[in-house]
């Protein structure tokens, strides 16, 4: 490999560090799934949340709905660097499901 | 979030009216219980945007200052290691970005009365304070009622931030343009030190109306 070519592949690889100014980049989304599939909840608008909800040390996901106002608890099943899901709990609140008004 | 300090994980929520609701954790750590939700005040007030009754039958009417419309976030804005209250509301016509500075303590939050922080002109935008270019200040993320998200660079401290003209995020995904009302978390999905970017939105393959949840892993 010719010098160049390797100090310019090298400068390439250090830019995030040598220019803390500079933005995330992407890869293509993908979507989350739980059980599986894709989420996909009936009337929609999502609003995620990550946080360790239950203290195993996990992130766990907490997904706000639109038209019940429900909020939705994936527990992390998986790991930290792999988080996968199964199913949801609707959280409660003073012993009731939370039900928050929409529109 | 933990509203109270108080080392457990409580629950903030903004709904349709410009309420936003507190469910504190009167449980544990690893097993978290929520109590009924009490709505956030400031100044003596009960946040809310338009006239609504109560469950006592008791008629709430906004301040001037408040909206309707609620999406909240909870993050230290005032560079004094307090988290502070933002909410993008409609306030009148208008769609607005407001801080309610917290004036209390860590263990007793109390909201000042709002400031508007004049960011550009937004479909109702959803706030999210993060770090986004790493340059040790914090700058502003959000998403909107369209397929579309923006960044705005806080070019002022964290005390005093300053905000830099709105920038799109482009975010590529098979039908992800379908998906308005965008919804952020900014993570570290997969933990390997770069960020990670969650999307909710108001659209799926499936349903007209249904709502997928995006993940954009950083390159």
């Amino acid at each position: 490999m010719k010098k160049e070519m390797l100090f310019c592949i090298l400068i390439c690889a250090a830019l995030p560090w040598l220019c803390p100014g500079a933005e995330p980049q992407f890869q293509e989304g993908v979507k989350i799934q739980a059980n599986g599939q894709d989420i996909d909840v009936p009337v929609g608008h999502l609003v995620p949340c990550v946080a360790d909800w239950n203290g195993d040390q996990k992130k766990d996901l907490i997904v706000g709905q639109f038209s019940e106002g429900k909020i939705c608890l994936y527990l992390n099943q998986g790991s930290n660097e792999k988080p996968e899901f199964k199913g949801f709990t609707e959280m409660q609140a003073g012993g009731k499901p939370i039900r928050l008004d929409a529109g | 979030m933990d509203w109270n300090n108080d080392g457990k994980n409580d629950l903030l929520a903004g709904d349709t009216h410009g309420q936003v609701w507190l469910y504190l954790n009167t449980g544990s750590v690893t097993e978290p219980v929520l109590a009924e939700g009490v709505r956030l005040e400031c100044e003596g007030h009960p946040i809310v945007g338009r006239d609504i009754t109560d469950a006592q039958g008791k008629t709430l009417k906004p301040e001037p200052y408040m909206g309707y419309y609620s999406k909240i976030h909870w993050a230290d804005l005032t560079g004094d290691g307090l988290s502070d209250l933002l909410i993008g509301h409609t306030c009148g016509n208008k769609a607005t970005i407001a801080m309610y500075k917290n004036v209390g303590t860590a263990a007793k939050p109390k909201l000042a009365k709002p400031v508007d922080l004049n960011l550009s002109s937004m479909s109702r935008p959803s706030p999210y304070v993060v770090d986004w270019d790493g340059d040790g200040t914090v700058d502003m993320v959000c998403g909107t009622e369209q397929p579309e998200l923006f960044f705005f660079k806080n070019t002022g401290t964290n005390a005093k931030p300053k905000w830099a003209k709105a920038k799109t995020i482009k975010l590529k995904g098979d039908g992800v343009q379908n998906g308005y009302r965008r919804r952020i978390a900014v993570t570290d999905w997969n933990e390997d030190g770069k960020i990670d970017l969650l999307v909710g939105d108001f659209y799926s393959a499936k349903r007209p109306i249904g709502g997928n949840l995006w993940l954009f892993l950083g390159k």
